[in-house]
């Protein structure tokens, strides 16, 4: 299964956020809007390719720029999934 | 196991807790008769209010910002660590915490967090059930109180009938006994929450095609709003619309408004005639009545008509993807998306903007919306923007969308300002790292008409409306005598206009205008009628409203389409008012940020008024 970080999802695409560093400025927030580990995500629109882009997880639309943070978190594609049946 | 027992005191005071958006003002609006801003849109509520409750008097309820969750502090943002500081120092007897049924998770986790973290008595009331269950999604609220061990009450905040049966309710609330199962040894409280909504919430037998239609239509509006050409051609699109809408309707309600307060006029003057002295009829009739009808007549039209408008869009839920587009130009210049929102709500105030600031968390990126707020014109300088530009620009009153383009030009320039300012501002006086962004974009929701044109009407209109004329007629009355009392051969007023004339000429006006400018500091929306006043030196003012003899005053002092332009400019680019200034030394505490925030949009101003001239100078 190919892994990718967040800001890489393609419009329409839907992931499962892995992992999320607890240190990373966004990561409370998140969590406060009920992210988690292997929450199902879809990129709604990407604004630029380097953000913001607006998810949707949990029934709640967030629009997101991860700043001068290095990364953030990191998804599996379930789009691939259903294509390699897993 | 944790019991509660509390006496119940004679005034019960119940503190509305939850997230944001979730429609904890328009429950407190419904209760109390109050008028908080409500909108559909997180972050409007960034601070505590209080009213009692109109069914039962003896209730008080106290609207909290909304919150995520409870951090620790120095985790929280300014409106968050306002509402747990309240709840944490004694001042309310009980707790109600509204809930989204559409985001059942993450709004039990704050009812959880606050579970926790206070011993007061709690209760839930599930809002937006309706909006839920069209979405497929029915909850269970007796399995809800169940799991929870507090009273949970089904009820639409909007609903009256409803309201006024829970007061009751409320009421008794710190009395009870309250039984439930969240205690400080809890693992993790997202994955309860989660439990908990999973197991109350049930999917309900709707039609499965009407969901979808409803889904696709939210998809759809989601795709052109917040596009990257059709994203910004519908915000191009919708403010012409809208500043096109307001100058039509205005140019109507002024025609209307002028027969009405000239007729009010002229009946006060039959009334008094042989009652007042004439000196004391002047100073009242063409001093203070004239200046007051000149800033209702002015400022009412557009006002009444841009707010209701305006209100719509918040409604609609469109800020949010306005300020989702405008992020990535934000974030250039070292800023994010959300001084967007603060940059709308200064559309309608620059104070209230300011004080909307609190909804950043960055302290440097707040301190930077602060202080380009008043970049923004606010509804107090756009009726003089309107009405010069249909004088000067287009050439009478007439050509709406003509007017609304110019409008929009200036509004672009006052946006493109803010967005230099921003850059230069992070790049000197408020260095540092750009923040993360994350801003929730709530579902588009249909804006409830009725209950839009009270809110924009008596609540915005009115309010602002009586604060001008609060102003004005004072202003009108020190205006009168500054204008006739002489010293050495002239009036008070003649001497600082000709003081300011040389200063003036610079920037492309006159001493007149620049000397209205200094005056109308209370309140901008003084700017005009004083001009109009000072013109005509101190005889009575013009016929309120009317286009044609405004246009032949200011051409017979001299106006040409620099000096409006100039005079358009310097509109959108100078000091804030008296109240702005106030409410930014109040959020900042700092003299120097208040110094600064008054400073940069009169520099702006001065640099570009400056340019018009020597442009036009090369040109002649």
């Amino acid at each position: 299964m190919k892994n990718k970080t967040l800001d890489r999802m393609r419009e329409g695409e839907r992931g499962r956020l892995l992992a999320l560093p607890l240190e990373h400025p966004l990561y409370e927030q998140l969590s406060d809007l009920g992210w988690r580990a292997g929450s199902e995500i879809l990129c709604v629109r990407r604004a630029h390719k380097k953000g913001p882009y607006a998810y949707r997880t949990a029934g709640v639309t967030v629009a997101l720029r991860m700043g001068d943070a290095a990364w953030i978190g990191v998804i599996s594609s379930i789009d691939e999934e259903d294509r390699r049946g897993v | 196991m944790m019991r509660r027992e509390r006496e119940v005191p004679k005034r019960v005071t119940v503190a509305l807790a939850g997230n944001p958006n979730v429609g904890k003002s328009t429950l407190f609006n419904t209760m109390t008769g109050l008028r908080r801003h409500t909108g559909n849109w997180t972050g409007k509520t960034v601070d505590c209010a209080t009213g009692r409750c109109r069914t039962l008097p003896a209730l008080q309820l106290v609207d909290l910002p909304g919150m995520y969750a409870c951090h620790e502090a120095g985790h929280m943002l300014a409106e968050e660590a306002e509402a747990i500081t309240f709840l944490e120092s004694g001042g309310a007897d009980a707790v109600l915490v509204i809930c989204d049924a559409g985001a059942l998770p993450r709004n039990l986790i704050l009812v959880l967090q606050l579970m926790q973290r206070t011993t007061l008595p709690m209760a839930v009331v599930v809002n937006l059930s309706k909006e839920a269950r069209a979405h497929g999604t029915v909850v269970d609220h007796a399995q809800l109180a169940e799991r929870l061990g507090i009273p949970v009450y089904d009820v639409e905040a909007y609903d009256k009938r409803a309201l006024a049966a829970l007061a009751e309710t409320l009421y008794a609330l710190p009395k009870s006994r309250q039984t439930h199962t969240v205690t400080r040894e809890v693992p993790s409280l997202p994955a309860l929450a989660e439990d908990i909504a999973r197991s109350v919430t049930h999917t309900t037998v709707v039609r499965r095609d009407r969901v979808e239609r409803r889904r696709d239509g939210q998809a759809r509006a989601e795709r052109l709003t917040s596009g990257r050409v059709s994203g910004y051609l519908v915000m191009i699109g919708l403010l012409a619309l809208l500043l096109w809408l307001t100058m039509v309707g205005a140019n109507w309600l002024s025609d209307a408004l002028s027969v009405l307060l000239g007729w009010i006029e002229g009946w006060l003057w039959r009334l008094l005639s042989g009652w007042l002295p004439e000196l004391l009829l002047d100073f009242l009739l063409n001093g203070v009545v004239r200046t007051v009808f000149w800033v209702v007549g002015v400022m009412l039209p557009p006002m009444a008509i841009f707010f209701p408008l305006f209100s719509a869009l918040e409604d609609v839920g469109y800020l949010p993807r306005m300020a989702f587009l405008l992020d990535r130009p934000l974030a250039a210049c070292q800023s994010c998306g959300k001084q967007a929102l603060t940059m709308c709500m200064g559309l309608g105030c620059n104070s209230v903007g300011v004080t909307g600031c609190r909804i950043m968390e960055s302290p440097r990126e707040r301190k930077l919306a602060i202080l380009t707020n008043s970049l923004i014109p606010c509804n107090g300088r756009l009726p003089t923007l309107s009405i010069i530009v249909a004088l000067f620009l287009v050439g009478g009153a007439g050509s709406s969308w003509r007017s609304a383009l110019w409008m929009l030009l200036f509004l672009g320039l006052s946006v493109g300002m803010t967005l230099l300012c921003t850059a230069i501002l992070s790049r000197t006086v408020c260095r540092g790292e750009r923040s993360t962004y994350l801003l929730e974009l709530p579902p588009f929701r249909r804006p409830r008409w009725g209950q839009l044109l009270v809110r924009s009407v008596l609540d915005r209109t009115i309010r602002i409306l009586g604060r001008a004329v609060m102003v004005s007629a004072p202003a009108g009355a020190l205006l009168w005598v500054l204008s006739h009392v002489t010293i050495g051969g002239g009036t008070i007023l003649t001497h600082m206009t000709a003081m300011l004339q040389y200063p003036a000429a610079y920037l492309g006006m006159d001493g007149v205008i620049l000397c209205a400018f200094l005056l109308s500091f209370p309140a901008n929306e003084l700017l005009l009628p004083i001009m109009v006043m000072l013109y005509q030196g101190g005889e009575r003012m013009v016929e309120i409203g009317s286009y044609e003899a405004l246009y032949t005053l200011f051409t017979r002092a001299g106006w040409s389409e620099v000096t409006a332009l100039c005079t358009l400019v310097f509109v959108l680019f100078h000091w804030p008012c008296a109240t702005t200034l106030a409410t930014v030394y109040r959020e900042s505490r700092s003299l120097k940020t208040t110094a600064l925030s008054a400073a940069l949009p009169t520099i702006c101003g001065c640099v570009l008024c400056f340019l018009i001239y020597l442009v036009s100078k090369i040109n002649l």
